[in-house]
């Protein structure tokens, strides 16, 4: 029943983006994401697209699997889409019925949010499609590290990150057991009111949070007859390394970004001559 | 007949990478006063064919039927199926939750929708034949108390739905053999109260030769034998071939029988192998006093 839900959806291969530090990926990540917002237009919106394919060639990942990350926004998607049509008016009006108004502005800023956010996604989901859990976990602790500075429990944080992602498929497939288990006493999952279903989930929750407080004491307990300390004196056993891959992607990703600031300082001089750059 | 299975076939993920052919043309009957045992490797679809019995998987190909509930049909009554099969999962004691032991147990005829009286009486006899104190536990949570005694609320959840059919998967798995032996004398007694009919998987052979009166043995999702376990661990050879085990007095029986020393097929039980040893003694020392 829950087999199916894709997280650390991590598509092994052997790429160029694979290969990158997670440290790199991460950064350059964000940057792609601030990057998205400084775009205005859809020739913009285009261009990222371009370079987004390139990336997910790059990556040697299915197209399919990076599509397949927009599922879980969807609903969001649709949200926004009708929130942004009716509720931002602006420019000549094109439908309207009793209180609901969509204009032309409306339209066009509703369509380039879509844009906006399908990129966000399946920009983000080349990063978690490259890279094992692991590796990204080590590298948020590696990059918080500063932190620590001002008593910041990166290590802490960094093991419960990995604790948790560890042990989601175990709680699906306990879950999944619970389920069936409750099904064979007769429970109904699928009818009656949202009260009512909401009410059936209760014999699957409490075994579910029963056996995760289990599970963490018995964890605590193996953690600490193996002298585990927390961070002090712990080291690594796959160290991250930045290599050239990492400077070319870098590279790459800077020019890019650079390319976009320069068209957003660059409008004013650049609009009456091109003036579809910028719809 | 209680259970009739013919050409079951199931596939895991189909038509994906992760296809796995579970179960391959499974045929096998269970008639009504049965003790069915199921053995076989990890993976060899043991578990998955119990859940079809239920309906907990649901029917790709082949026919079922359930003590007259045809599941292959495309509106099966799960609520009439699941009364009649009773279904206790490995580690029964991990899907109790209510806040007492009482509300647990009438869970499953709470949703069979049966009326307070009705509900009240098949809580009480459930949890007496389980062998618990009513008054002392009922009002108790649940997880106040002991590992075995957490099982046998969960058995008695199970059986409060007076199940003509009982399908434990690994009833005794994790317990001590004081708990072991509890456990199979629990159903035993079901089996001469309410529940008529058992399927059990198990991995003990011991126990399997000591209870079972039918034997199924799969591997790779095939029924490769079902037959009575006096005959079944004739078979020594084959099974050890398979990976499994087979009972110490089958083992002894073998190689007695082997060395020319004849002894009948039932001898799976030390009681049973005493006795014909002790008979065989007494007719050679009547032949040795004759000559």
């Amino acid at each position: 029943m829950f087999r199916d839900v894709a997280f650390g959806q991590y598509y092994p291969a052997k790429s160029f983006i694979h290969k990158m530090d997670a440290r790199i990926k991460i950064v350059l990540s964000l940057l792609y994401m601030v990057g998205i917002f400084f775009i205005q237009s859809f020739f913009g919106f285009g261009v990222i697209f371009v370079f987004l394919a390139l990336m997910i060639i790059a990556s040697r990942v299915p197209f399919k699997s990076v599509v397949k990350s927009i599922k879980p926004i969807l609903i969001l998607l649709v949200f926004t889409t009708i929130l942004n049509l009716f509720f931002v008016s602006s420019g000549d009006v094109l439908v309207e019925w009793w209180i609901f108004r969509i204009t032309y502005g409306g339209l066009i800023f509703a369509g380039k949010m879509i844009l906006r956010l399908l990129l966000l996604v399946m920009g983000a989901s080349i990063l978690t499609l490259t890279t094992t859990p692991v590796d990204l976990t080590h590298a948020i602790e590696k990059l918080l590290k500063p932190l620590n500075v001002i008593h910041f429990p990166v290590h802490e944080l960094a093991l419960i990150m990995s604790i948790t992602l560890r042990f989601i498929p175990s709680l699906m497939d306990e879950t999944d057991r619970i389920i069936r288990a409750q099904k064979a006493r007769g429970a109904d999952f699928e009818s009656g009111n949202i009260f009512k279903r909401a009410k059936a989930f209760i014999p699957i929750l409490i075994p579910l949070l029963i056996g995760a407080f289990k599970r963490a004491d018995e964890l605590a307990i193996a953690m600490d007859s193996r002298c585990y300390k927390g961070a002090k004196g712990r080291t690594k056993m796959k160290i991250l390394k930045a290599g050239w891959r990492d400077f070319v992607g870098s590279l790459v990703l800077l020019i890019f970004f650079g390319g976009v600031i320069a068209l957003n300082f660059l409008q004013p001089q650049l609009e009456p001559a091109l003036p579809w750059m910028f719809l | 007949m209680s259970i009739v299975v013919k050409n079951l076939n199931f596939v895991y993920n189909p038509k994906s990478p992760f296809e796995k052919h579970a179960l391959v043309d499974v045929n096998l009957t269970v008639d009504d006063g049965d003790f069915l045992a199921v053995i076989g490797h990890t993976g060899s679809g043991k578990s998955t064919f119990i859940q079809h019995l239920n309906g907990l998987i649901k029917l790709q190909d082949g026919v079922i039927n359930v003590d007259g509930i045809d599941l292959s049909l495309k509106k099966v009554d799960f609520k009439k199926l699941r009364g009649t099969v009773g279904m206790v999962f490995q580690y029964p004691e991990y899907q109790l939750f209510a806040d007492t032991v009482y509300n647990d147990v009438a869970f499953g005829p709470k949703n069979l929708k049966l009326s307070k009286e009705e509900i009240d009486e098949r809580v009480k006899e459930a949890i007496s034949l389980v062998g618990l104190n009513f008054d002392y536990v009922s009002q108790k949570s649940p997880f106040e108390l002991s590992g075995g005694e957490k099982r046998r609320v969960a058995i008695a959840g199970v059986i409060a739905m007076r199940p003509k059919i009982l399908i434990l998967d690994e009833p005794t798995a994790g317990l001590d053999p004081q708990g072991k032996k509890e456990i199979l004398g629990l159903v035993t007694k079901l089996r001469q109260t309410t529940s008529p009919t058992i399927i059990m998987i198990n991995h003990d052979m011991n126990e399997v030769a000591r209870y079972a009166t039918k034997v199924a043995v799969f591997d790779m999702g095939s029924v490769v034998f079902a037959e009575p376990p006096q005959q079944l661990f004739k078979k020594q050879e084959q099974l050890v071939k398979m990976g499994l085990d087979i009972p110490t007095l089958a083992k002894l029986r073998n190689m007695l029988v082997s060395k020319g020393i004849n002894l009948p097929d039932d001898c799976l039980t030390v009681e049973r192998m005493a006795e014909e040893l002790i008979k065989l003694k007494k007719r050679r020392q009547d032949e040795c006093s004759e000559t």
